[in-house]
């Protein structure tokens, strides 16, 4: 018998690709978030509201991740932004690799922020480093206020928490108070907006947060 | 459920690794973190799954899992926890760093030695 040590990291291979996706994005002046959450919770809406209320402030490109359609390209491309779809075909999570190639589609295009929606799951995304400066993870109200601790790898691993359907409030059995306060005992140094994509609550101050961050 | 894509880049890495591409592996040596978001019973039946009648077949995955440490940013104490609540046990601060908790990594591997090497 005899031992060969290897210390190397399972996804090393990921991790290398998602910091010359970084350096590429550095290069190009690109401020760029992943968006992540589970199913349904309103990324694809918050990133019509974001380009919506953005309009003359921010110019932003989006990659879209889907298990399969096309259909939230379709909804983003009716704003008039550079968007290209990545379907994973039953791929739980977006990997640097895919983001490389999908961007190749829109890198001569002009835009400032780069927004890439993953695929809706809470858990795999969080292990797969992109290349991009923050993850922004959203939560909706009719998931309940227990999210954060039931996936604290995610919420650790983000910078940004967007607490959507906040117009929902009083019809659900979610305490506002309670979901902030789980984010932040596994994250306190998490920023939290409250937003309704219906409402359109909370929108604009989000927007002007990202807008600070691509002058600061 | 991305364990099985986790273990398709172990047994490449295993692979590459190898001094001699038909060296037997017995074992293989895994650190795990607790907030690796890596299912480890999952983990075990992927690779299973996709070296079964390989020459991985007999290759055994064996997982140190790693609890998760912090260091409290205000008294130095260094914890390990065994719920992900960011708190220090000692000054009831949200301050704190994690030290370990999201590996996940290959240690080592053990092959069989060849028996004909003369």
């Amino acid at each position: 018998m005899s031992v060969i040590t290897v210390e190397r990291k399972v996804l090393e291979k990921n991790d290398q690709i998602a910091q010359k996706n970084r350096e590429k994005f550095k290069s190009k002046n690109l401020f760029v978030m992943n968006f992540v959450s589970s199913p349904g919770s309103g990324k694809t809406s918050l990133i019509e509201k974001t380009i919506e209320h953005s309009q003359g402030k921010i110019k932003i490109g989006v990659i879209e991740g889907d298990v399969q359609t096309s259909l939230d390209a379709e909804r983003v491309n009716k704003l008039n932004v550079p968007v290209v779809q990545i379907v994973t075909n039953g791929g739980c999570h977006l990997e640097a690799n895919l983001v490389r190639d999908a961007y190749q589609n829109i890198e001569n295009e002009n835009f400032e922020v780069l927004i890439i929606e993953n695929v809706g799951n809470l858990v795999c995304p969080s292990n797969y480093d992109l290349g991009e400066d923050i993850k922004v993870v959203i939560l909706s109200t009719t998931e309940g206020d227990d999210k954060p601790l039931k996936y604290p790898a995610m919420f650790r691993n983000a910078s940004v928490l967007i607490i959507n359907k906040i117009d929902l409030i009083p019809y659900v059995n979610c305490n506002l108070e309670e979901m902030k306060k789980n984010a932040l005992s596994i994250n306190p140094e998490l920023k939290i907006f409250e937003v309704s994509c219906k409402t359109n609550q909370g929108i604009d101050e989000w927007v002007n947060w990202i807008s600070d961050r691509i002058k600061g | 459920m991305h364990e099985l894509s986790i273990a398709q880049e172990i047994l490449s890495i295993v692979k590459a690794s190898l001094p001699e591409p038909d060296s037997k592996v017995t074992a293989i040596r895994l650190k795990i973190g607790q907030l690796s978001g890596v299912l480890v019973d999952s983990l075990k039946f992927s690779f299973e799954a996709i070296t079964s009648q390989t020459e991985f077949e007999n290759s055994k995955l064996e997982v140190i899992e790693i609890p998760i440490k912090i260091k409290c940013n205000d008294c130095a104490k260094v914890s390990i926890i065994s719920e992900p609540i960011f708190l220090c046990p000692k000054c009831n601060s949200f301050n704190v760093q994690l030290l370990e908790g999201r590996e996940l990594e290959i240690v080592e591997i053990e092959i069989e030695d060849n028996k004909e090497e003369k």
